[in-house]
């Protein structure tokens, strides 16, 4: 069994000029028809990064479609409905009305279930494009969460590398106070799991295994900390190790001290965290926080051979391209401790989210934090080299 | 070994041995659900519903087969005599080893989904689902209760079938390991399926009905030759989460089954319709039995019963800690208050003189003055207030008296309501004490917890610091640690209640109605107003009028929430049910927190609060808009 990673490279842009470069030089120009998808709804920046790559221009060009994923979360306030119809207007505009809308279904299992079915049901929609290109900036977490991987699974050849007659890029407008100050959550107590990330909760014999679960710090979110650990101490007889993950080296150099400072409590006495538990990965590149959490889930998949396997939890409560980088960490974790371990032991991969009733808009303050653009390479034409 | 804060563990599950949750249970809880069911415990189906932090899966791990092994090997004498004897009365124990092996099954997280990605399919994989889960539960509690650890043969049980026995789905086998590897089977291929989105094989998952429970109702276990369990009760935990239908079918099954063993149902009263959630007994005339763990203890003034019950849980936590005397710790110290009561006094001897001066009361002053002449300060303060409210009372019901007023004509004033009074008038600390741990938890263990964790952790930093000389938490220094657990709770709505903005306006709107009518020195209400009632038909306009949804659907959220408790009540021939405040929201909206204080109000109010905002709106307006057409208590 080979060891290499499958994203052991750093296939991304950060930045408008970057990521325009990239566009222009790269993917503008691969062959067949692109699909754009992005999440229909009230947040601007639904359109504002596609915007950026066409520079503002309605785009001639008919291989470049668009579709907007409409989700069962809503705004809490119905006067954004304008708003949306606001960016809608806006992406047609820019598709010259090669938009289209994917409604998932609410079912009561939950958002991710919902987008998993969305993709089954249009498998062949979606496999008809040479490049997909994935814009989770207006996305809710949970739904770019669940997307990214299944996608994934849909357009893989290989499930050993990222070679692919398919292209599949994720990016993001992103600024993380931005985030903070624009939207807001508004949370349920109930924590869900991502459909393809259950951790072995539905299997018995998974009970008797030892748990490790990774919380990626970023966000303000000390409540989301406690509800999932609670449900994950619920799942595990055998105890829990939590392993942190922290942002540094960060733009600020004194976030992760930051969020130490502010999770103080719940890490090092509720959860009883050991200093030397806690990992850094840096805050600008999601292919290193892959790597982090992937060697570590090698390392400990060695050590629990022996106890017949053993239950990894993730949950990603950082910036958005930081969480792409950690669901990749668990689609091939997924896909490959198994592999490692041989028949004797068993591992399972969970992410436990807290799912969304409603979000609440804040009115978008007049600053300089605007977002910028940064894409992820994640299959095709780029690891297509012998 | 002892613990930081021996209140932070919320849930059973975080006990992970028998001991350690032997030691945090609370005997008085099984008492009561044993009286609930007339002792039937064992004996029938019985739903046990509340909203979440009540126990429920503590009380169902109290049967769980290590459990009652761990009580079974216990010596007499031991710490947990009570729940011992109160089991030996259940007949739970034989010789050696329990008679009654409890098979314990949480259907969570893992079959709601089926419901909706197998479509037409959907009931039969469910019905698949549950009976290879009961088959691996039934075998892992096996393990349990003859202590052998995974993985380890199956060899030497011994099933004994009954010659009726309806195999179904089940493969006909006498040997449990044949059983156990099928099961094992059945749950991968159904959780393949649910991660795929398909099922390869639709055959193997299409049950037609519950088999497992028809197995164990035919089924004796011999485990070396040995028969000791006498009977199974099986346990299905965290019902809320399946999909109505599925629910609807369990439990339509159970009834069609009649199994000969007791099965238990554990759900959230969030899967209940309105109906259900808001009227006491809808749902009676099913063929089994509910115990709604919310109303085992009566909503009374001084909550008794449920005192008891958190002393307990007390008594049994602070055993994991090295710091003792949490109730002393809690109980602030008369110098606490000097400079505010010396200030108060002053105040009040001021009001006494010109009571003096205008004279009508001389009888009762001279009384007082006789009763308070040693007092301490704290005593004359109480004493002066009920002399005053006493005459705001009567001053409330007849003009000022022009001649002296008899002393045996003085109105009672409760000790309850000058405690609040004094809060509110003065800012005297009114949440404190160790009286908070139960009068603020509205009955739910969940919600004690919260306040006793927040509170410890006080006197933890307290014991730590070598410079305090306090072995107390003042009063001041508990009362903002309650106000911000209360305001916790509130800001929760936003989570937990459906059109979480018109909740809040409806919850302020009372709050300010409540104030309006209960900080008045003549208040009737003892000690405060704490709840609004409706009549019996408007209850059944709430649950059935398509214009009152909004109003149904929150007061739904509030009640499976426990951010209201319904009590009914019969007040002058007529029947109301009382929407009682959770106490801690009670505490945020500096309501006092006995229970006894209500206001009637007709349904179409009701629903008015979730549109005004009556905070706009002067006191007295307020006030006069409610004086009349209302019921008070």
């Amino acid at each position: 069994m080979k060891e290499q990673l499958i994203w052991d490279v750093n296939l991304f842009t950060q930045g408008n000029e970057q990521s325009l470069d990239l566009w222009v030089n790269a993917i503008s120009k691969l062959k067949g028809d692109t699909l754009f998808i992005v999440g229909a709804g009230f947040d601007p920046r639904m359109h504002s990064g596609i915007s950026y790559l066409l520079k503002g221009k309605p785009s001639d060009d008919t291989s470049l479609q668009c579709v907007g994923l409409r989700g069962a979360a809503h705004a809490t306030d119905n006067s954004y409905g304008a708003k949306e119809l606001e960016n809608i207007a806006e992406t047609k505009r820019l598709f010259r009305d090669r938009y289209g809308e994917l409604t998932y279904e609410p079912v009561e299992a939950g958002t991710s279930m919902s987008i998993c079915l969305l993709v089954k049901k249009h498998e062949e929609f979606f496999s008809k494009f040479s490049n997909i290109i994935i814009d989770i900036s207006s996305m809710p977490r949970i739904t770019f969460l669940t997307l990214v991987p299944q996608v994934l699974i849909l357009l893989r050849e290989d499930i050993h590398n990222a070679s692919s007659r398919h292209n599949l890029l994720v990016m993001a407008s992103e600024n993380i106070q931005y985030e903070e100050e624009c939207v807001g959550n508004v949370q349920s107590n109930e924590v869900a799991f991502l459909h393809q990330f259950k951790g072995g909760i539905d299997i018995e014999e998974a009970d008797e295994l030892v748990g490790v679960w990774f919380p990626i710090l970023g966000g303000s979110r000390l409540e989301e900390l406690e509800v999932i650990f609670q449900k994950i101490e619920k799942k595990i007889t055998q105890g829990v190790d939590v392993i942190p993950l922290l942002p540094f080296p960060s733009q600020n150099p004194r976030r992760s001290d930051n969020i130490i400072s502010k999770f103080h409590n719940e890490l090092f006495q509720s959860l009883e965290v050991s200093y030397g538990n806690l990992l850094y990965a840096s805050e600008d590149n999601p292919f290193e926080l892959y790597r982090r959490l992937m060697n570590s889930f090698v390392r400990y998949s060695k050590n629990l051979t022996n106890l017949g396997g053993g239950r990894f939890f993730v949950s990603p409560l950082s910036g958005k391209l930081m969480s792409v980088g950690a669901i990749l960490a668990c689609y091939e974790a997924k896909n490959r401790l198994n592999l490692l371990a041989g028949i004797k032991s068993t591992f399972h991969i969970g992410v436990p989210m807290v799912e969304p009733r409603e979000y609440e808009v804040k009115e978008v303050q007049k600053s300089d934090k605007k977002p910028e653009v940064s894409m992820l390479w994640l299959l095709g034409e780029a690891y297509n080299v012998s | 070994m002892s613990e930081r804060n021996p209140f932070s563990k919320k849930s059973n599950e975080q006990f992970s041995d028998s001991h350690s949750f032997l030691d945090a249970f609370s005997p008085i809880i099984l008492d009561k659900v044993r009286k609930a069911t007339n002792d039937q415990l064992l004996n029938q189906i019985i739903v046990y519903r509340s909203p979440p932090g009540f126990g429920k899966s503590t009380f169902l791990r109290l049967f769980s087969s290590s459990v009652l092994g761990a009580l079974q090997r216990l010596k007499s004498g031991d710490l947990h005599t009570n729940t011992v004897n109160c089991l030996k009365d259940l007949d739970v124990f034989g010789a050696a080893k329990p008679k009654v092996l409890g098979v314990y099954l949480n259907v969570a997280d893992g079959y709601a989904e089926i419901q909706d990605i197998f479509g037409n399919q959907s009931l039969s994989i469910f019905r698949a689902m549950i009976n290879a889960k009961i088959i691996l539960k039934f075998v892992s509690s096996l393990r349990d209760y003859y202590e052998l650890s995974f993985g380890e043969p199956l060899d030497d049980f011994e099933l004994e079938a009954t010659t009726g026995i309806e195999w179904g789905a089940l493969p006909k086998s006498n040997s449990l390991s044949e059983l156990y590897k099928w099961a094992e089977e059945l749950e991968h291929k159904i959780a393949r399926g649910i991660s795929d989105l398909e099922l390869k094989d639709y055959q193997s998952t299409n049950h037609s009905s519950f088999s497992s429970i028809d197995f164990l109702n035919s089924i004796k276990v011999k485990y070396k030759g040995q028969q000791q369990i006498r009977k199974f009760l099986l346990m299905i935990d965290d019902v809320h989460r399946l999909r109505s239908i599925q629910r609807m079918e369990l439990l339509d099954a159970l009834v069609v089954l009649r199994p000969s063993f007791p099965v238990w149902i554990a759900e959230r009263l969030s899967c209940l319709s309105s109906k259900e959630a808001l009227i006491e007994g809808a749902d009676e005339g099913r063929e089994y039995r509910t115990v709604t763990l919310d109303e085992l203890f009566p909503a009374t003034a001084n909550n008794v019963d449920f005192k008891k019950f958190i002393n307990s849980i007390v008594h049994y936590r602070m055993r994991k800690t090295t710091i003792s005397g949490f109730d002393s710790w809690l109980n602030a110290r008369e110098e606490d208050f000097a400079s505010l009561q010396e200030s108060i006094l002053v105040e009040m001897e001021k009001k006494l003189e010109e009571v003096k001066s205008r004279g009508g009361y001389d009888e009762w002053v001279d009384k007082l003055q006789l009763g308070i002449e040693n007092s301490n300060r704290a005593r004359k303060i109480d004493a002066l207030q009920e002399l005053f409210s006493a005459i705001a009372k009567y001053e409330n019901k007849n003009s000022f008296p022009l001649l002296e007023v008899s002393a045996t004509d003085m109105p009672r004033v409760d000790k309850s309501f000058i405690k609040f009074y004094l809060h509110r008038r003065y800012k005297v600390p009114y949440f404190y004490g160790d009286k908070v741990l139960w009068s603020l938890a509205t009955f739910s263990v969940l919600e004690f917890l919260d306040i006793a964790e927040a509170l410890f952790e006080e006197v933890y930093l307290h014991s730590l610091s070598t410079r305090s000389k306090k072995n107390y938490i003042g009063a001041n220094k508990q009362e903002q640690i309650i106000k911000q657990l209360a305001k916790t709770k509130y800001r929760k709505i936003n989570n937990l209640i459906i059109h979480p903005k018109k909740a809040i306006l409806f919850l302020d709107n009372f709050a300010r109605v409540a104030m309006t009518r209960s900080e008045k020195e003549s208040s009737p209400y003892t000690p405060s107003i704490t709840g609004f009632a409706i009549t019996d038909a408007d209850l059944d306009e709430l649950v059935n009028e398509p214009k009152f949804e909004s109003l149904r659907r929150i007061l739904t959220d509030f009640r499976t929430n426990n951010y209201v408790v319904i009590r009914r009540q019969e007040k002058s021939g007529e029947i109301v049910n009382i929407f009682y405040l959770n106490r801690l929201l009670c505490a945020h909206f500096d309501l006092a927190v006995g229970y006894g204080g209500w206001n009637k109000f007709d349904i179409q109010e009701l629903d008015r609060w979730l549109k005004v905002d009556l905070s706009k709106e002067s006191p007295d307006s307020v006030e006069q808009r409610y004086r009349q057409g209302t019921l008070s208590v």
